[in-house]
Order: structure tokens, then C-alpha cells, then sequence
């Protein structure tokens, strides 16, 4: 049972609790509940004598028929004594232990008759009767009316009645009843009984609240440890794979959220200021979303917000609210710095269109892209519209991909030295027999998808292909966390593997859009396994992005892509050239190979060729091609030309 | 533990007994003192199964097995005691209908019934032995 589910059971637990509390109350009752019950048996037993009294005497008269002087009667008729005995012994039972009269002379208490049965139990007719409690005869025979009162001295008796007999005159005469304890007793020991059982419930309910609070306790705990992100203490991604398939994409907008030049707040204040800004940023968000809206760390400095739908909401509004709230004032780090803040949102209001979560967080995602793509600090909301114009619906690119409508275009890298081109980076197309799409309008939507691994695997598969039937270099584009998925690795491991006489022609290509960060190490042993199968690997656009100088340390590129956004500047930017002059000597000296990008025309090609850059590619040399050959041509062609 | 749990039964079953035994031995002890009060170390003789266990709640008095060095007896019947013993000997029995059938013999019964404690004193046998009870005790004697 998760922590979600526990809160399915909380009418469970409140129906238990409120069973608790009447067991509780129960018990502490329980001792005026034996009270009246007891009560109430007396008075039951009461009006049973009374009414076995009334029958007696009714008896005496009618059957019986003895006279008012009934002492003195039993006095000259011994013989009637044995007829009284017997009609009292008629109303002795179980609990009616007793029944006997008595008479009071000058000097006490006499017996009458007894219908006591044992011998050593029987009074006889004049026998002498020392009453205990003796008070409460008197006051009975003063009074001549009925006395009921406990008895507290004599062991299994309960009850001692006393009825005046009314139709004897001569002397005062009382019947009396004692009343055993066994009925009393009976009652009383289950009542106990039940007592015990309230006792064992409560024992019951006090160890069952125990567990649950044990188990509440540990659920919370293992949620916490789940699915709590420990610096922001919102939800992490872990938590994000749980909601697949139980989100209602009908009652949900979802909106991606991105802290603007976070790696800069890193960079220039160091890891801990970002982290103060990850966590201030979260809180400014979670105060403005309700209990059951979700706030999720998607991934280093974004957030996923995913709202529940309330009919007829200006979720435009709410947006544009969080988005001014959140950034509205700087940030004081602990430092004493204060940061101001931006944020990138891209927001999909219309999730109820997408088949799966996944497909609708593409689309919010797809929104930020552009949004970070207009200048960040903005919101951008999925624009059906606009999407049908460029971008392939998720179910058109799964059924491209499943079909194998990937076409690779090779772009010739031309090596200065040598004259030749040598290499090629392999671009992705997709093909539907009218049209190709580029990467831009497809692959934002498989990232991290299934399709995005088989994508990604035919890729590789195509290139070995061409490899094997070329006998060129060719290089692939990989995101560093294609190598953190264990899946997309073991594929792309067995691809490498049995293709093992033609590693030396593959090089992984490391995008530059993304930090390594989170478990790095799992990423760099993994391409260094690929080195050690005899692949290369490329870090891309070095120079921009997250690029970073430890990655020489740690990835051990064999070959550096300068950034184009550096080339194209070396004509008019005396900084832009001595940064490419610095970094192709440093990487000579670390004897890493060098291609410099965006190469459009022949006077860079000079440049690049003056600083000792081994290799170039971009439109001058040539654009991506379906067919290498053509490539080639291309470019010589254009060499040849302009040399002419 | 082993003491412990020993004195926690004793004193069980010393409270246990205490309420209807003690009665019966202080109301034994009554009987005694009010029919041989001028006398010291005053021999009883039971043979009751009603008053086996008085002397070990009693131990003023001198027990003994022999009736006939007894100053009173306590019996369930006559029929187990010699002649020599009945005549001239304060007996006490322990059911109403032997008070009653042998009034010229017996100086009282005491005897519980219902569940209440019951002493009777033989008046013409009181005054054979020259006893005379407190004024208190009158509505005992019959």
C-alpha cells in the first residue's frame, strides 16, 4: 500500500477511530452499565416475589384456608405445619434459595414454616431466628411494610426480601425470600466477560492504531525518500514515472518551468547559490498551486507543474500570475548576493488532446523550447495550429520510426592535411514519401520515449551500415543521457559489439545541451567502454553550451567540434579568433583532433587552416546529403573551383 | 520469588478462611467463656465435624480426646458419647433438632442455618450447672 493509497482508506480510519472512542467510552461506562444492569434485575426479582407473595397468600386462604390466629392455630394443628413447608418448598429454586415466614413474640424473631428441603437448613415451627443485619427486621416489623435490603454478611446470599403476610392476625408475620448470588453472579460474570472483551477490543484497537501510525510513519518516510526531491522537497522525477497512466489528461494543464541562465547562477556563484534559487524558486510556485496540484523536479533547474483542470478557469491568467509572482523579487542568497531572476515557461493547455502523459509533457516541453528560443523570460502556450505547420504529431513520428522512415544525411568533414574528406556527421531525417522532417520538428517529442531508443538504435544500425560499405568515418549525435538509459546502452552496446571490425570508423558525437551531473560517473565508464571497443568520441560544439574543460579530463575526447556561433566570427572578431587559436593549440597539445563547424565560405576555411585546424565542415564544404558520394563531389568540386 | 510467591499463598489463604472460620471461632470462644468463666485451662472435647478445625483459631483452651476430663463438649450427636460423659458434662450440639429432642442433656446448640450463625442456650440446663448468662445474652436462651 503506497502513501496515496493509505489516504483511500482514511474513511476506513476514521470509522476505526470512531469505533475507538466508543469502546473507550464503553469501557469507562462499563462499571454503571453492571450498576444498572443489576439494578434492574433486583427490581425484575423483586416484582417476582411480590407477585409470588401475593400467590402465596391466595394460596394460604383458598387451598389452604388457615385462619387468622395462625400461631396459635399451628400450635394445636402440628399437622399443618408439614402442608405450609410444602407449599413454600413449591417457590424454592436456583435462585430463590430461601423461603420461609417468621413471626415476631415478646421475645424475638420465631420461625413460622420454612420450605427449605435440607434438614440442617430447616427451621421448625417456634424455632428461635437471630436475624443479622438485624436493624433492618425491626424496621421492616415496625413498619410492617416489605423490606428489601443486600446482604453483606453471609456468603451466596444477595438479596434478603421481607412481605408482611396480611391475612394472619394474631401475630406479625413476614415471609422472606433470600435470594442466592447465583443468578446475581451469573449476570455479573458476563458482564465481566464482556468487560474483558472491551478490554481485549481496546488492546485491539490501541495496537492496530499503533500499526497504523508505524506504517503511516514509514510510508510517509519511504514516499519521502521515494519521490520527495531532498532540496527542493517537491516531488522528484521518480515521481513523474508513478503518475503514467493514472493521470486523467482530460482534468489536467500542464506547464514546464525553467530558471533562465541557471548555469551562469552556478558558474558565477557556485552550485550552492543555484541550489538556494532551485529551492526558493519551488517554494514561490507551491505557494500559488493548490493541495492537489503536482509540482515535480523535472530535471536540474526545471519544473513541471501539472494543474488540476477546473471548468471554466483562465489558466492563461494563473500562468502569467505564477510566472510574475515567482520572478517578481530577487532572490537573497545566504551569501548576501541578491539575484534576479527569469523564467522560461512553456505550457500545454490542451493535454486532453494527447494520448498518453508523456505525449502532453512533450508538448509543454515543445512550448518552452520555444520559449527559451524567443528570447526567454516568457511564457509560451503549445500552439496546436502552429505545430500542425512544422512539428510531426507524436503518432505520426512512432509510425515513421516503426516503419523505418529515417533516412541519414551524411555532411562531409573535410580534412585539411590530407585534402580529402574523411569523415561524416550523420543527420537524421524523416521520410513520409512527400516530405522529410528534421530532427527540430520530431525529436523534442520522443525524447526519452521508447521510440526515441528504437530511434535512436536504427540510427546507429544505418550507420554501420553505410560504415561497412564505405569504409568511411561517420559520426552519430548522442545526448550525454543516452548513456545514462540502461536500455538505450545495452542496444547500442550489442550494435558496437557486432560490428566490432568497424569501431574504428564510428564516433560518438556528446551534444553540448546538456550538463553531466547526476551519476556522471555511470555516463563517462560507459563511453570509455566504447573506447575501449575502438570508437571515437566527439565532443560537440565545444565552446558553448555546457561545455567544459574537466570533460578533457574525464570523457577523453578523441576529436573537439569547435562551436559554429566562434567560426563565424573569426572574419570580423579579433576575440572570436584568438579564442579558436587557443583552443587549437590546446588541443594539440592534448592531442586531440580538431573540426572547426559553420565553414561557409573560403577565407574562414584560411583562417581555421592558418590556426593548425585539422578538420572543417559547413555549406562551403558541403551541405548533408543523402549519399556520400554525392557529398564529396560536391565539395571538391567547390575546392576545386574557387581555387581556379 | 520462590518466598515471595509462598507468602502471597499463605496470606491468600489465611484471608480465604478468615471470614466464616473466624466467626465460627470467636463465636466458639463466646460459647466457651460464657459457660466456664471462673475457670483457667478449660478442657474442650469435640467431636463435631463442624468444629474439627477450631483448634487450630483457638488455642486458649486445652483440648483434649478424652470426655471425660472435659469441662464442655461439642458434639454432632450423642450417640458416639459414653454415658459417664453425658451425664454432668456441659454439652453443646450442632443441630436444633438434637437441641430440642434432648433438652435434660444438652446445655445448647450452636449451629449455622441459612447462612446466619445461631447459638441457643438450654435455661433449665443453665441453671443445673449454675450458670447465669449477662443480661445480653437472654434472648439466647430458651
Amino acid at each position: 500500500m503506497g502513501y496515496k493509497a493509505l489516504k483511500k482508506y482514511i474513511y476506513f480510519l476514521y470509522l476505526l477511530l470512531l469505533l475507538f472512542i466508543l469502546t473507550v467510552f464503553l469501557y469507562i461506562r462499563f462499571d454503571s452499565v453492571i450498576e444498572a444492569t443489576t439494578k434492574e434485575f433486583q427490581s425484575i426479582k423483586v416484582q417476582e416475589i411480590a407477585n409470588d407473595v401475593h400467590t402465596i397468600e391466595k394460596l394460604f386462604q383458598k387451598i389452604l384456608h388457615l385462619p387468622s390466629n395462625i400461631v396459635t392455630y399451628l400450635r394445636e394443628n402440628p399437622q399443618r405445619q408439614v402442608e405450609i413447608d410444602k407449599l413454600l418448598s413449591s417457590f424454592i429454586n436456583k435462585e430463590n434459595r430461601y423461603v420461609y415466614i417468621i413471626y415476631k413474640d415478646n421475645s424475638g424473631y420465631r420461625y413460622l414454616a420454612d420450605g427449605s428441603l435440607n434438614e440442617d437448613e430447616k427451621g421448625i415451627f417456634g424455632q428461635k431466628f437471630f436475624p443479622l443485619q438485624e436493624h433492618q427486621w425491626d424496621r421492616a416489623f415496625a413498619s410492617n411494610t416489605a423490606k428489601i435490603f443486600l446482604q453483606e454478611k453471609i456468603d451466596n446470599l444477595w438479596i434478603t426480601m421481607l412481605y408482611p403476610l396480611k391475612i394472619f392476625k394474631d401475630y406479625q408475620t413476614f415471609l422472606v425470600a433470600d435470594l442466592s448470588t447465583h443468578a446475581y453472579l451469573r449476570i455479573k460474570e458476563i458482564l465481566m466477560e464482556l468487560k474483558t472483551f472491551l478490554q481485549y477490543l481496546l488492546l485491539f484497537f490501541i495496537t492496530i492504531f499503533v500499526l497504523i501510525v508505524a506504517l503511516y510513519m514509514f510510508l510517509h518516510r519511504e514516499h519521502r525518500r521515494n519521490f520527495i526531491d531532498p532540496l527542493t522537497k517537491i516531488y522528484n522525477r521518480a515521481y513523474l514515472e508513478k503518475l503514467h497512466g493514472k493521470v486523467a489528461l482530460d482534468k489536467i494543464v500542464i506547464a514546464m518551468i525553467d530558471i533562465d541562465y541557471f548555469k551562469v547562477i552556478n558558474d558565477t556563484y557556485g552550485h550552492a547559490a543555484g541550489d538556494e534559487v532551485l529551492i526558493e524558486i519551488s517554494k514561490r510556485i507551491a505557494k500559488y498551486i493548490r493541495n492537489d496540484d503536482i509540482l515535480i523536479r523535472y530535471g536540474g533547474d526545471e519544473l513541471l507543474l501539472i494543474l488540476q483542470k477546473e471548468k471554466d478557469k483562465d489558466y492563461k491568467k494563473l500562468f502569467e500570475r505564477i510566472y510574475k509572482r515567482a520572478k517578481a523579487e530577487p532572490i537573497t542568497l545566504s551569501s548576501g548576493n541578491t539575484i534576479q531572476i527569469s523564467l522560461s515557461i512553456g505550457v500545454n493547455l490542451v493535454a486532453y488532446k494527447d494520448s498518453s502523459l508523456n505525449e502532453a509533457l512533450k508538448k509543454a516541453d515543445n512550448a518552452l523550447y520555444h520559449a527559451k528560443h524567443s528570447g526567454r523570460d516568457c511564457i509560451r502556450y503549445f500552439d496546436e495550429e502552429e505545430a500542425s505547420k512544422g512539428y510531426l504529431p507524436f503518432q505520426k513520428i512512432t509510425e515513421l520510426i516503426k516503419d523505418d522512415k529515417i533516412l541519414l544525411h551524411y555532411q562531409p568533414i573535410y580534412n585539411i592535411k590530407t585534402g580529402k574528406i574523411d569523415k561524416y556527421e550523420a543527420l537524421a531525417r524523416l521520410q513520409d514519401g512527400e516530405r522529410i522532417y528534421y530532427p527540430y520538428q520530431f525529436l523534442y517529442s520522443i525524447f526519452q520515449t521508447n521510440v526515441y531508443r528504437e530511434f535512436t538504435k536504427k540510427i546507429v544500425v544505418k550507420a554501420f551500415e553505410t560504415i561497412k560499405k564505405e569504409h568511411v568515418n561517420i559520426s552519430v549525435n548522442f545526448n550525454k543521457s543516452d548513456f545514462f538509459d540502461d536500455e538505450l546502452f545495452e542496444s547500442i552496446k550489442e550494435l558496437v559489439l557486432a560490428n566490432r571490425d568497424l569501431t574504428k570508423y564510428i564516433i560518438f558525437e556528446l551534444l553540448e545541451n546538456e550538463e553531466m551531473k547526476t551519476d556522471d560517473e555511470k555516463i563517462i565508464n560507459r563511453i570509455h567502454y566504447l573506447r575501449e571497443l575502438g570508437c571515437k568520441v566527439a565532443l560537440d560544439d565545444f565552446g558553448s553550451g555546457y561545455s567544459n574543460i574537466s570533460y578533457f579530463l574525464t570523457l577523453e575526447p578523441d576529436i573537439i567540434k569547435i562551436d559554429g556561433s566562434i567560426v563565424k566570427q573569426l572574419q570580423n572578431n579579433e576575440r572570436a579568433r584568438r579564442v579558436l587559436k587557443s583552443i587549437a593549440v590546446f588541443a594539440k597539445y592534448m592531442q586531440i583532433e580538431t573540426i572547426a563547424e559553420f565553414v561557409e565560405d573560403k577565407k574562414t576555411l584560411e583562417i581555421l587552416a592558418s590556426y593548425g585546424i585539422e578538420n572543417v565542415q559547413g555549406f562551403f564544404i558541403g551541405k548533408p546529403s543523402a549519399t556520400l558520394a554525392e557529398g564529396s563531389v560536391k565539395i571538391f568540386d567547390r575546392i576545386d573551383s574557387d581555387a581556379a | 520469588m520462590r518466598v515471595l510467591a509462598a507468602i502471597l499463598l499463605v496470606s491468600t489463604y489465611i484471608f480465604a478462611v478468615s471470614n466464616a472460620v473466624l466467626l465460627k471461632a470467636s463465636l466458639f470462644s463466646l460459647i466457651v467463656d460464657l459457660l466456664d468463666h471462673n475457670l483457667s485451662n478449660t478442657a474442650v472435647y469435640i467431636d463435631s465435624k463442624e468444629y474439627r478445625d477450631i483448634p487450630k483459631f483457638v488455642k486458649k483452651y486445652r483440648y483434649t480426646d478424652n470426655c471425660l476430663e472435659a469441662d464442655i463438649l461439642f458434639v454432632d450427636t450423642l450417640k458416639h458419647l459414653p454415658k459417664e460423659c453425658i451425664e454432668d458434662h456441659k454439652i453443646f450440639v450442632t443441630k436444633y433438632r438434637d437441641f430440642i429432642s434432648n433438652k435434660d442433656k444438652i446445655i445448647g446448640a450452636f449451629f449455622w442455618q441459612k447462612g446466619r450463625p445461631t447459638i441457643i442456650f438450654n435455661k433449665n440446663r443453665l441453671e443445673d450447672f449454675g450458670i447465669e448468662l449477662p443480661q445480653k445474652y437472654s434472648k439466647y436462651i430458651e
